[in-house]
C-alpha cells in the first residue's frame, strides 16, 4: 500500500473516521492500531523487527533515565558527589551504547550485510574465507525509525528528554504511519506530545490536510512519475546518448527525486494534519539554495538536522578532535588548524549521509561529492568571498544570487548521477561523456527529446507543471501561506481552484492500468 | 451544519463534474456507435420488433434502417465490438427494461473467445447506464477473468484507465453525443469503402469441436436465463471466414448444443451462397461484411424474420417517423459507395463473373474504359462517379462491347468507373458480380 494508491486513501479515510468517532482519550490507540495495521499490510512479519527496535529503545531509554536520575545514598562529600556523578555518567553511557548497538546492529545487518560481506569477500578472496550472500528483506522505514530511536536514547542520555512511560504510546511514536515510510525523521519532543494529545475535529484543518495531500499527489503523479520515463531511458542506456542528453537526464532526475520525495512528504504531512498532528518540514524549496551547504539545510532537513546534532557536533567538539586540532595548528598554522575538526566531521557526516542512502559504493561517492563541496567551502570560503569582492560583484545582487542558485542546482544534479547511475563505474562514465560533448547542442533541435519516452504534449505538460511548482515554491520562499490565502478568496474562485487541482491530478497524473490506444481504438476490428 | 451543507454541495458538484469529465475520456472513435446503442434503448419510444444482441458480428451485417425501408420491421442492434459472450445475457436484461416483449436474437459468434479482454469489456460496460444490470455484467466479467475488487473499479470508473489518453483526445470527445441518426447502423469508413478478398480464409466443415467447460458455463447461463424469463428467442451466427476447421467446428458445436436445448438456431456461418454473398467483394475483413455485403445480408435476414415471426409492416405509421428519417439519412451516407441496384435489392446472379477492368486510357477530352467480356453476359451497365460523389448509371451496352468512351470530361477531376454484367429477363434486369471499387483516373 503506497501513498499513491486508492487503498491508502480508503485506509486514511477509515482511520480518520474512527479517530474522530472514538472518545478522545482513545485517539492515540486508533493511530497506533492504524499504524501497526499499515505496517502489517506492507511488511507482514517484518513488523516484529520494528517492534523489537521499539522495545529495545523504550527499555534503554528508561534504563538510562533511571541511572541518570538515581539519587545518591546518604550525604556525600563533594568529592564523593563528583565520583557518583561520573559513575552515573559512565553507567548510562554503557546502557546507551548497548541500545545504540542493538538498534544500529539491526539496521546495519539488514541493510548493509550483503554490501559489507561482498566487499569483505573481495578483500579476503585469497584466504579462502567467504561470507555467504543472504536474502534479506528490509523492514519498511528502518533507515528512518532507527535514526529516530537513536535520537530518542541520546536525548535521554543528554538529559534533554524524559523517557516515555507507556510502551503503547511509545510504539505509536515509533510507527506513526504517515511518516514511517519516508520520514520526516521526528524528534520525540517535537512529535510525541502531539501524537498522544486529544484532538478535536476541525473542518478547516481537514480541508488543509487534504489540500496538502493533493499538492503532494500533483508533484508525485503529474511531475515525478511522468519525468521518470526519460530518466529511466537515459540512465538505462546512457552510453547510447549524447553527453548533454545525459546531463539533461541528470537534471530531470533532480526534478524527479525532488517532486517524488517532497510529494510523498506532503501527502504524509497532509494525512497527519487531518489528525491534528504537525510533522516537521523536510523540504524548504531546496532548489533555491545558493550553496551546497544551504541545500542540505533545505533538502531532507530532518536528516541533516539529525546528522548535525548526533554526528557533527559530538565529533567536532570531542576531545579527540580537539587534540587533532592542536596538532594541526602546529603543523599547518592556526587558520588551517582550527578548520580541521569541522572538516573531518563534515567528511564523516557526508560519508554517513551517503551510506544512509543505500548500501553501495555509488552512494558513498554521492555523499562525498556533496561533502567535498561543503569542505571546499570551509577551506576556501573566505578566499572565494574576497575574490568575489575584488571583482566588484555585489553579494546580494539578483544576478549573483541567480548564478549561485544555478551553480548549486547544477552541482546537485551532477552529483545525483552517482546516486541514480547503475553503479560507480557507469556513473563516472556518464559524467565523462558530459564533458566530452559539451559543445554539441544539436540534440535540442534534432528531435532526440521526443524519443525519450514522452511525446511533445507530455513535455509541454511537464514544462507547465514544473513552472507551477517553481511558482508555488517561490511563494513559499516569500512565506506566503497559500492555503490560508486561498481560504480568504471568494467561494467560486476557491472551489474552481480545488476542482482544477483534483482533475489535474486525476487526468494528468500517471496512474492506473495501462491504456494503450492500439488495443482500445485502433485495433477494434 | 452550514459546513456540512457546503461540503455536501462541494461533493455533489464534484460528482457531476466527474461524470462529465469521465464521459470525455471514454473511448469513442468508432464507438460513437456504442453510445447510440446503449442510450437508444432508453430513448426509443416505439416498441421494437426484435433486439439483435451480439458483438461486431451484428452491426456490420444488419442495418436496422434498411430493414425498415424494405420490410417495415424494427430490429435494433444491441451490440458492442468483441462484446464478450458473457455480456449477451446482460445486454438482454438491459434491453428488456424498455422492450420486454421483443424477439431476442442472440448472435453466438463471440463464443469463439473464452476469456474477456479488457478493451472488449470496457466497450460492453462503459456506455451502459448505471443499474443493477451493469453491476451484474461487471461481476460476470470479473468472475470469468479472475479480477479482484479493485480490478473491477475501472469498469465503474473508466477514467481510471482512460485518463491517460488526455493527449490523444480529439474534438469529437468533447462534443455531446446525443444525435441518433442511423438506428444503430454501422457507418465506419472501413465498412463503407474497404473491400477485401477473403476467399483464402473461408473454410467449410461439418466438424463438431468440443466446447470448453468455461464456454459451456456461460452458454448454459444464457440459455437458463432465456428459459427462466420465457423469452422469445432466436440464435444466429453470421457468415464469416473463420480460417480453420476447428473454429467452424466450435461454432457448429455451439449451435448444436443450443438446438438440443430446444431453441431455434440459424447457423449462417458458411451460408454464403444462400445469402448471395461474394467472398471477393462483400467483406472488409474475414469476419465482417462491408456495405455491399450488409445490403445483401439485411435483405435476406429481414425477409427471414418477417416470414418466420410474422412481423408486421409498420411503414406509414406516423409513430415511426424517426425510422423514415434514419433511412433518408442513411441513403445519403451510403450512396457514394453503392450502386442503385444494390440499394434497391435488384435480382442478382453470382454466376455472372466480374468483368476485369482492363484499362482506363486518357485521350483528348475523353477517357476510354476497356474491360474483358464475361461469359453469358447479356450486356453491361456502366457506372461512373466523379470525385467523391454518388455512383450514377452512365450507359448500357450490349454483350459485344468491351470498351466505352466517356467524352467531354473536365480536366482535373477524378473519374471512377465500374462495369456490371447483366441479363435481361423480360422487364427485369438480373445483375452479376462487379468490382465495387472500380477503376479511377484523374483527367488530364
Amino acid at each position: 500500500m503506497t501513498f499513491v494508491s486508492l487503498t491508502f486513501f480508503l485506509f486514511v479515510a477509515a482511520v480518520t473516521l474512527v479517530y474522530f468517532i472514538v472518545p478522545k482519550r482513545f485517539q492515540w490507540i486508533v493511530l497506533l492500531a492504524g499504524s501497526y495495521l499499515f505496517y502489517w499490510i506492507n511488511s507482514e512479519w517484518l513488523v516484529l523487527v520494528l517492534f523489537a527496535a521499539t522495545v529495545i529503545t523504550f527499555l534503554t531509554g528508561k534504563a538510562i533515565y533511571r541511572v541518570r536520575t538515581a539519587a545518591p545514598q546518604g550525604e556525600l562529600t563533594p568529592a564523593e558527589m563528583k565520583a557518583h556523578k561520573a559513575n552515573k555518567k559512565k553507567r548510562s553511557k554503557r546502557i546507551l551504547l548497548v541500545g545504540v548497538l542493538l538498534d544500529l546492529g539491526m539496521l546495519v545487518f539488514l541493510k548493509y550485510y550483503n554490501f559489507l560481506a561482498g566487499n569483505a569477500n573481495q578483500l579476503l578472496k585469497n584466504i579462502g574465507i567467504e561470507a555467504p550472500a543472504l536474502n534479506l528483506l528490509l523492514p519498511l522505514g528502518i533507515s528512518f525509525y532507527t535514526l529516530q530511536a537513536l535520537a530518542y536514547m541520546i536525548d535521554i542520555y543528554r538529559g534533554k528528554l524524559e523517557p516515555d512511560q507507556n510502551l503503547g504510546k511509545f510504539m505509536l511514536f515509533m510507527s506513526f504511519f504517515p511518516q514511517i515510510v519516508q520520514g520526516p525523521i521526528p524528534r520525540h519532543h517535537q512529535l510525541a506530545e502531539q501524537l498522544y494529545a486529544e484532538h478535536k475535529f476541525d473542518y478547516t484543518r481537514l480541508t488543509y490536510g487534504v489540500q496538502l495531500m493533493l499538492w503532494g499527489l500533483f508533484k508525485k503523479l503529474v511531475i515525478a512519475d511522468r519525468i521518470a520515463a526519460p530518466v529511466d531511458k537515459i540512465f538505462g542506456s546512457s552510453a547510447n546518448y549524447h553527453g548533454l542528453i545525459v546531463f539533461f537526464g541528470a537534471i530531470c532526475y533532480g526534478i524527479q527525486i525532488y517532486t517524488d520525495f517532497s510529494g510523498g512528504m506532503d501527502v504524509a504531512r497532509g494525512v497527519a494534519q487531518i489528525f491534528g498532528i504537525e510533522l516537521e518540514l523536510n523540504f524548504r524549496q531546496p532548489f533555491f539554495a545558493r550553496s551546497i551547504e544551504e541545500f542540505w539545510r533545505r533538502w531532507h532537513i530532518t536528516l541533516g538536522g539529525w546528522m548535525r546534532d548526533y554526528v557533527f557536533y559530538p565529533l567536532s567538539l570531542s576531545k579527540l578532535f580537539a587534540n587533532l586540532s592542536k596538532k594541526a595548528r602546529k603543523l599547518f598554522g592556526p587558520s588551517v588548524g582550527k578548520k580541521i575538526p569541522p572538516l573531518l566531521s563534515m567528511f564523516i557526516v557526508y560519508l554517513l549521509v551517503g551510506i544512509w542512502h543505500g548500501s553501495s559504493w555509488k552512494y558513498v561517492a554521492y555523499g562525498l561529492w556533496n561533502g567535498a563541496f561543503i569542505m571546499a567551502g570551509i577551506l576556501w570560503g573566505e578566499f572565494y568571498e574576497k575574490a568575489r569582492d575584488r571583482l566588484g560583484i555585489e553579494a546580494e545582487s539578483v544576478s549573483w544570487r541567480l548564478f549561485q542558485g544555478f551553480r548549486t542546482f547544477m552541482i546537485c544534479c551532477f552529483g545525483r548521477i552517482f546516486a541514480r547511475g547503475d553503479g560507480l563505474g557507469s556513473a563516472l562514465q556518464m559524467m565523462r561523456s558530459i564533458f566530452v560533448s559539451i559543445a554539441d547542442l544539436s540534440f535540442l533541435t534534432n528531435g532526440s527529446l521526443t524519443k525519450l519516452g514522452l511525446n511533445t504534449a507530455n513535455w509541454v505538460l511537464l514544462i507547465f507543471a514544473v513552472g507551477l511548482l517553481l511558482y508555488v515554491d517561490s511563494l513559499h520562499e516569500k512565506e506566503i501561506h497559500i492555503r490560508e490565502t486561498l481560504s480568504r478568496q471568494h467561494l467560486i474562485f476557491r472551489w474552481a481552484v480545488y476542482y482544477c487541482a483534483i482533475f489535474a491530478v486525476l487526468i494528468f497524473g500517471v496512474w492506473g492500468p495501462v491504456y494503450d490506444a492500439q488495443s482500445f481504438i485502433y485495433e477494434q476490428f | 451544519m452550514k459546513q456540512f451543507i457546503k461540503a455536501a454541495a462541494f461533493f455533489l458538484l464534484l460528482a457531476i463534474l466527474f461524470s462529465e469529465v469521465q464521459s470525455v475520456f471514454l473511448v469513442n472513435s468508432d464507438n460513437y456507435y456504442l453510445y447510440q446503442v446503449m442510450r437508444a434503448y432508453e430513448k426509443e419510444p416505439e416498441v421494437m420488433d426484435a433486439v439483435y444482441i451480439g458483438a461486431s458480428n451484428v452491426f456490420p451485417f444488419w442495418h436496422a434502417s434498411l430493414g425498415w425501408e424494405e420490410y417495415g420491421i424494427t430490429v435494433y442492434p444491441f451490440a458492442t465490438s468483441a462484446a464478450p459472450s458473457v455480456s449477451l445475457r446482460y445486454f438482454a436484461e438491459e434491453a428488456r427494461k424498455s422492450h420486454p416483449d421483443a424477439l431476442f436474437i442472440f448472435n453466438l459468434g463471440e463464443f469463439k473467445n473464452e476469456g474477456v479482454n479488457v478493451s472488449a469489456a470496457h466497450r460492453a460496460a462503459d456506455y451502459m447506464p448505471f443499474s443493477p444490470t451493469k453491476v451484474r455484467l461487471i461481476n460476470a466479467i470479473a468472475e470469468l477473468n479472475d479480477f479482484n475488487e479493485l480490478d473491477k473499479l475501472e469498469y465503474y470508473f473508466p477514467i481510471i484507465r482512460f485518463h491517460s489518453r488526455w493527449d490523444d483526445t480529439s474534438s469529437s470527445d468533447y462534443l455531446y453525443r446525443t444525435k441518433e441518426l442511423h438506428k444503430g447502423n454501422y457507418v465506419a469508413n472501413t465498412h463503407l469503402s474497404k473491400i477485401t478478398d477473403i476467399t483464402d480464409k473461408f473454410v467449410e466443415s461439418d466438424q463438431q469441436t468440443e466446447i470448453s467447460e468455461k464456454r459451456l458455463r456461460v452458454l448454459d447461463d444464457l440459455l437458463d436465463y432465456c428459459a427462466r424469463e420465457k423469452l422469445r428467442v432466436l440464435f444466429v451466427t453470421s457468415p464469416q471466414a473463420l480460417g480453420t476447421e476447428r473454429m467452424v467446428g466450435l461454432r457448429n458445436a455451439v449451435c448444436s448444443y443450443v438446438e438440443e436445448r430446444g431453441y431455434d438456431v440459424l447457423n449462417l456461418t458458411t451460408a454464403m451462397d444462400e445469402l448471395g454473398l461474394d467472398l471477393t467483394t462483400d467483406f472488409y475483413n474475414a469476419n465482417h461484411t462491408n456495405i455491399h455485403g450488409s445490403l445483401k445480408f439485411t435483405h435476406w435476414f429481414g425477409a427471414y424474420l418477417q416470414e418466420r415471426y410474422g412481423l408486421a409492416d409498420k411503414r406509414g405509421d406516423p409513430a415511426y417517423a424517426s425510422w423514415d428519417e434514419a433511412v433518408a439519412e442513411y441513403e445519403k451516407t451510403i450512396s457514394p459507395y453503392t450502386l442503385d441496384f444494390e440499394r434497391e435489392h435488384a435480382r442478382r446472379d453470382n454466376t455472372l463473373d466480374k468483368p476485369e477492368l482492363a484499362a482506363l486510357s486518357d485521350k483528348g477530352k475523353a477517357l476510354t474504359l476497356t474491360w474483358e467480356s464475361v461469359e453469358n453476359a447479356g450486356g453491361y451497365v456502366i457506372y461512373r462517379k466523379i470525385g467523391n460523389g454518388n455512383w450514377k448509371l452512365l450507359a448500357e451496352v450490349d454483350s459485344a462491347a468491351s470498351s466505352y468512351e466517356d467524352a467531354k470530361l473536365k480536366s482535373g477531376s477524378k473519374y471512377t468507373y465500374t462495369v456490371v454484367p447483366i441479363v435481361r429477363e423480360g422487364e427485369e434486369i438480373v445483375y452479376g458480380r462487379f468490382y465495387p471499387a472500380g477503376i479511377s483516373a484523374k483527367k488530364k
